[in-house]
C-alpha cells in the first residue's frame, strides 16, 4: 500500500490541531473562561496556516511573522486577505495578553477579568471558525 | 532607579547602520501614519519598544505603546478596530507583524509605576510621535 506523502500526513495533522483548537476554545466559551478562548483562537489560527504551508510541501517556519508570510507568499490573491491579515493582527497581540497579569486599559489585565465579555469571545471564535473554514477549503 | 532618556527616532535609524532592518523601518513609520490619520489630534504618544527598540536581528514583531487623549470603548472592540483599520492593513503591505498596547492619558497616569513591562518600556523606548509620557 502506497505511503500518503509527509507532507500531506504534516498538512492533515496541523489540520486536526486546529479543529481541536476550536474545539478548546469552544469548550471553555460554555465554562465562561473566555481568556481561554482568545488563546486557542489564535493557536487554531496558527495551525490552520500551518497546514495550508505543509499542503503546498514547503517547510513550516517557526518564527510567527516567517510563517504568516509564507502563507501569504504561497496563496496569493486571497479574495480574503483583508480579513485574514485583521484577524491575525487582532488575534496576534490576545495571545501573550491570555497568558499574562499585565495592566492595560486602565485596569489589571489579570486575563479572567479582561476577557470576560461572553459576546466578545463569542465574535472572535465565530470569525476565527469562519476563518479555519476558508483556509481549509483551499487544501481540497 | 535612574530614568533614562528617550532616544528618537531619527538617532536609532542612523545608529542601525545596515540593510537588516528596512522593512521594520518602512513599517514603523507607515504605522505611525496610520496611526495619525485614525486618531487624528487624539493620537498622543507612539513608542517603539521591545526587542527590536534593542536593535534585535532576531526580532519577530514589532512592539508599539501607543496613548491616546481619550478613552473610547472597550478594550476588545477597540483592539478590532485597531486591527482591521491599522494592523491589518499593515500587515498586508508590509508583512509585519505588530504587538500593540493602547492606553488613554489618563490610564497610562494611573497604571505608571505598577506595571513591570512599563520598566521595560521605560528602558528601551524610542519616540516615535508625539509626547514622550515616561519623561
Amino acid at each position: 500500500m502506497a505511503q500518503t506523502p509527509l507532507h500531506e500526513q504534516q498538512a492533515q495533522a496541523y489540520l486536526r490541531l486546529a479543529h481541536r483548537q476550536l474545539a478548546m476554545a469552544e469548550v471553555l466559551l460554555d465554562h465562561g473562561l473566555y481568556e481561554g478562548t482568545m488563546f486557542h483562537c489564535y493557536h487554531a489560527f496558527e495551525a490552520v496556516c500551518s497546514a495550508a504551508i505543509a499542503n503546498k510541501r514547503q517547510r513550516i517556519p517557526l518564527r510567527h511573522r516567517e510563517k504568516f508570510n509564507e502563507f501569504r507568499r504561497l496563496y496569493p490573491g486571497l479574495p480574503f486577505a483583508q480579513e485574514f491579515a485583521a484577524l491575525l493582527a487582532e488575534l496576534y497581540p490576545k495571545r501573550e495578553r491570555s497568558l499574562y497579569a499585565d495592566m492595560e486599559f486602565g485596569q489589571v489585565m489579570d486575563p479572567t477579568l479582561a476577557y470576560n465579555q461572553r459576546q466578545d469571545a463569542e465574535d472572535t471564535l465565530a470569525r476565527t471558525q469562519t476563518m479555519v473554514a476558508k483556509i481549509e477549503a483551499l487544501l481540497a | 532607579m535612574g530614568q533614562r532618556i528617550a532616544r528618537t527616532w531619527e538617532r536609532f535609524k542612523q545608529g542601525l547602520g545596515d540593510g537588516d532592518f528596512e522593512a521594520a523601518i518602512e513599517a514603523i513609520e507607515a504605522a505611525v501614519m496610520a496611526l495619525k490619520e485614525h486618531y487624528g489630534s487624539e493620537l498622543l504618544s507612539v513608542m517603539l519598544f521591545g526587542s527590536l527598540a534593542r536593535g534585535n536581528k532576531g526580532y519577530d514583531d514589532i512592539d508599539l505603546l501607543i496613548v491616546i487623549a481619550n478613552e473610547r470603548g472597550p478594550a476588545g472592540e477597540l483592539t478590532r478596530n485597531l486591527a482591521q483599520s491599522v494592523f491589518g492593513p499593515l500587515f498586508l503591505d508590509t508583512g509585519q507583524l505588530f504587538s500593540f498596547l493602547l492606553y488613554s492619558e489618563t490610564q497610562l497616569k494611573a497604571l505608571k509605576g505598577f506595571l513591570p513591562l512599563f520598566d521595560e518600556i521605560r528602558e528601551d523606548r524610542i519616540v516615535l510621535h508625539g509626547s514622550d509620557p515616561f519623561a
